[in-house]
C-alpha cells in the first residue's frame, strides 16, 4: 500500500515536471487524475454544480499557466487546492455565476489588494478585458467539453493551449513572472516588489507594458483563429472589390 | 459673373466633406448609383453643414459630429439599412470578430464598408479583404492601399465601420423629407451631438462662434482655412443641389411646383451664401491658411461672414416652409 502510494507520487511528480516544461499531453493526464477531485473541492465551496464546473475549468486553466511558479513538484495537489479554493472564493464574492464580467479590478478590490498606483478606470478596464478573454477561453472549452466525446481532451484542446501559450509568450521571462504573479498568483504589487526585490514602481512599469503587449497579442491571436476558422469552414479567402470612386 | 464662371469651372464629383464622398463612393456599387455627388451632399444634409470649434477653428471641426448617428441617418434618407461599429477600446476579442464579419460579409454582397482614419483622419472605405495576407484594401481621400489586419484594430481608439444592407424604396417625398428634417434641424442646433455638445457650435450658431473668434482675433490659420474649404465647397453644393430639384420636379401637380418654387427661392439665397464664402476661400487658400490674424483681414472675414449668414438665414426660413409643406404629402406621382 504504501509502496503503491510512493509510485503514484513518483509518477504524478514526473508529470508535474514534464507539465512545467510545456508538455500538454502530461497536463492531460493530470487533469484526468484529479478532475473529480477538484470538482469535489469547488462544489463543498459553491453548492451549486454549474458553479462548480466553471471553477474546475478556471483553475485548471490558471493551474496550467501558473505551473512554472510552483516550487516543489511534489506539491502540485495542495497547491492545485489553493487555487481552487481561491477561484472559488473569487467567484462567490463577485455574485455567482451572473457575475463573471465584472472587471478584474472589481476583484481587486474586493479582495482587499489596494489599487492605488494605477493610472486611474483605463488600466482596470484593460485587466477586465484580459480575465474576459480567459473567461471566454475557459467558456468555449466548456462548451467543447459538453458536446465533444472525450471532455478531458475537449477541455484542453490544443487551440485553447495554443492561445493561452502565445497570449503570454509576448512577455520578456522577467515580464511573464510578474505579470503572472500579479495576474494568476493575485499577489499584490508590494509583494511583488519584494519577490522580485525591485520597486513598486517599477512593478507598475512593468505590468502596464505588460499589459500593453499582452492586449496587443490577444487581438493577435484572436485574428489568426479568427482566420482560420473562416478558412476551416471554407469561406472566401480574398475578396477584393473594384476600387472605389473617392 | 464671377459666381457663373466659378460654377462652370466647380468638378461636381468631388467634394471637401469626405464623409459624403465615401457614402457617395459606396452607394455607387448598390441599385442606387444613380445618385450624384449633388445628389448625396444634398439629402444627407452634408452640403448643409457647419460644424465649428468656437475656440481656434480647430481643424478637427468638419469631422467632430456622432458619426454612428449621423452617417446611418444619411445612409437612411439615402434608403438604405445599415449597420454599425463603433466599439471602442479597449476591445474584446468577440468585438473585434464581429467587426471583422461585418466588414467581410459586406464585401461579400459587393458593398465596401464605410470606416474612419483608414491613412488619414477622413471617411474612407474598406473594398476589399485578403485572409491569406491578413489585409484589408482600402482608400480615402489621400491614397489607395493596403493595411495589416491587427493594423487596422491596434492603431486605432474606436473601430467605427458602416455597413449598408438592404435598400428601401423611399419615394423621392420621403428622401427630400427626411433631409430637409435633417437640413433644419442641424442649421437650428437642434442636432443631437452626443459628446461635442458643448464643445462644437452647429448651424446658424456657428457663424455667430466663428465671427466672435474672428473678433478676438484666435483663429488658428490651418483650421481655418480648412473649415473654410469645406464650408465653402459644401455651399456650393447647396445651391446646386436646390437648383437641381428646381429643374427635376416636374411641375404638374402642387406638390412639384411647390418644391419647385421654395426650391428656387432657398437655392437663390444659398448662392449668395456660397459666393461669400468661395470669397473667404480666396483670402485662406489651403493649407498655407493666410493670415486670419491680421486685423484688415479678420474685419473682412467678419464681414463675409456676416453675409453669408443673413443669406442662409433666408435660405433656412425657406426650407422649412418647404419642410411644414412636405409633411402633408406622401406620395410618390399624383395626377391631378
Amino acid at each position: 500500500m504504501l509502496s503503491m502510494n510512493l509510485d503514484r507520487q513518483e509518477i504524478e511528480r514526473e508529470l508535474v515536471e514534464r507539465a512545467r516544461s510545456g508538455d500538454e499531453e502530461a497536463f492531460s493526464e493530470l487533469v484526468r487524475t484529479h478532475r473529480a477531485k477538484v470538482y469535489g473541492w469547488a462544489n463543498t465551496i459553491a453548492r451549486d454544480a454549474f458553479l462548480a464546473e466553471d471553477i474546475v475549468q478556471d483553475a485548471f486553466i490558471r493551474a496550467f499557466l501558473h505551473l512554472g511558479t510552483l516550487s516543489d513538484a511534489s506539491r502540485f495537489v495542495p497547491w492545485l487546492q489553493t487555487i481552487v479554493r481561491n477561484q472559488a472564493y473569487m467567484k462567490l464574492r463577485r455574485g455567482g455565476p451572473f457575475a463573471k464580467e465584472l472587471p478584474f479590478a472589481g476583484i481587486n478590490s474586493d479582495s482587499g489588494y489596494s489599487t492605488a498606483g494605477y493610472d486611474g478606470d483605463h488600466d482596470a478596464m484593460d485587466w477586465g478585458n484580459i480575465d474576459r478573454i480567459l473567461f471566454r477561453m475557459s467558456h468555449s472549452a466548456a462548451e467543447e467539453a459538453q458536446h465533444g466525446n472525450d471532455p478531458v481532451k475537449g477541455m484542453l484542446r490544443k487551440e485553447l493551449m495554443e492561445q493561452l501559450h502565445s497570449l503570454l509568450h509576448c512577455l520578456s521571462k522577467r515580464e511573464r513572472q510578474i505579470f503572472e504573479a500579479h495576474f494568476f498568483g493575485e499577489l499584490p504589487p508590494e509583494e511583488i516588489a519584494q519577490l522580485f526585490d525591485t520597486t513598486r514602481a517599477n512593478v507598475y512599469n512593468l505590468l502596464s507594458r505588460s499589459r500593453t503587449k499582452v492586449q496587443k497579442e490577444r487581438i493577435r491571436v484572436t485574428i489568426r483563429q479568427y482566420v482560420r476558422q473562416r478558412a476551416e469552414m471554407g469561406q472566401r479567402r480574398v475578396h477584393i472589390l473594384q476600387s472605389p470612386q473617392i | 459673373m464671377s459666381e457663373i464662371s466659378s460654377l462652370l469651372q466647380k468638378d461636381w464629383t468631388k467634394t471637401k466633406t469626405s464623409a459624403a464622398a465615401a457614402i457617395h463612393a459606396a452607394v455607387a456599387y448598390t441599385d442606387k448609383k444613380h445618385y450624384s455627388l449633388v445628389d448625396v451632399m444634398g439629402f444627407t444634409g452634408h452640403a448643409f453643414r457647419i460644424n465649428i470649434d468656437p475656440d481656434h477653428i480647430d481643424v478637427a471641426g468638419p469631422t467632430m459630429f456622432p458619426g454612428g448617428f449621423l452617417i446611418r441617418r444619411n445612409l437612411c434618407n439615402l434608403g438604405f439599412i445599415s449597420s454599425l461599429s463603433d466599439t471602442e477600446k479597449p476591445y474584446s476579442p468577440d468585438k473585434v470578430e464581429k467587426v471583422f464579419a461585418m466588414i467581410q460579409q459586406s464585401i461579400d454582397r459587393g458593398r465596401p464598408a464605410i470606416c474612419f482614419d483608414l491613412f488619414i483622419p477622413e471617411f474612407g472605405l474598406i473594398h476589399g479583404y485578403d485572409d491569406e495576407q491578413h489585409l484589408f484594401h482600402a482608400k480615402d481621400v489621400s491614397k489607395e492601399g493596403t493595411l495589416s489586419y491587427s493594423d487596422f484594430v491596434e492603431k486605432r481608439d474606436m473601430l467605427w465601420v458602416t455597413t449598408i444592407s438592404e435598400s428601401l424604396p423611399h419615394s423621392k417625398y420621403e428622401t427630400l423629407r427626411m433631409a430637409l428634417d435633417m437640413i433644419v434641424e442641424h442649421a437650428r442646433g437642434r442636432e443631437w451631438q452626443h459628446v461635442f455638445e458643448g464643445k462644437y457650435v452647429i448651424g446658424l450658431a456657428g457663424y455667430d462662434a466663428w465671427i466672435n473668434c474672428m473678433q478676438l482675433r484666435k483663429a488658428d490659420p490651418f483650421g481655418n482655412a480648412y473649415n473654410t474649404a469645406v464650408i465653402s465647397d459644401a455651399r456650393e453644393f447647396a445651391a446646386q443641389f436646390l437648383r437641381e430639384l428646381v429643374v427635376r420636379w416636374n411641375g404638374e401637380n402642387v406638390v412639384e411646383r411647390t418644391v419647385r418654387r421654395l426650391a428656387a427661392e432657398a437655392a437663390a439665397h444659398y448662392a449668395k451664401t456660397a459666393a461669400a464664402w468661395v470669397e473667404m476661400r480666396e483670402l485662406f487658400p489651403f493649407p498655407n491658411g493666410g493670415h486670419p490674424e491680421e486685423p484688415a483681414v479678420a474685419d473682412r472675414t467678419i464681414a463675409l461672414l456676416q453675409a453669408a449668414k443673413e443669406a442662409e438665414v433666408h435660405g433656412v426660413q425657406v426650407l422649412e416652409q418647404l419642410l411644414d409643406f412636405m409633411k402633408g404629402y406622401w406620395s410618390e406621382t399624383w395626377i391631378n
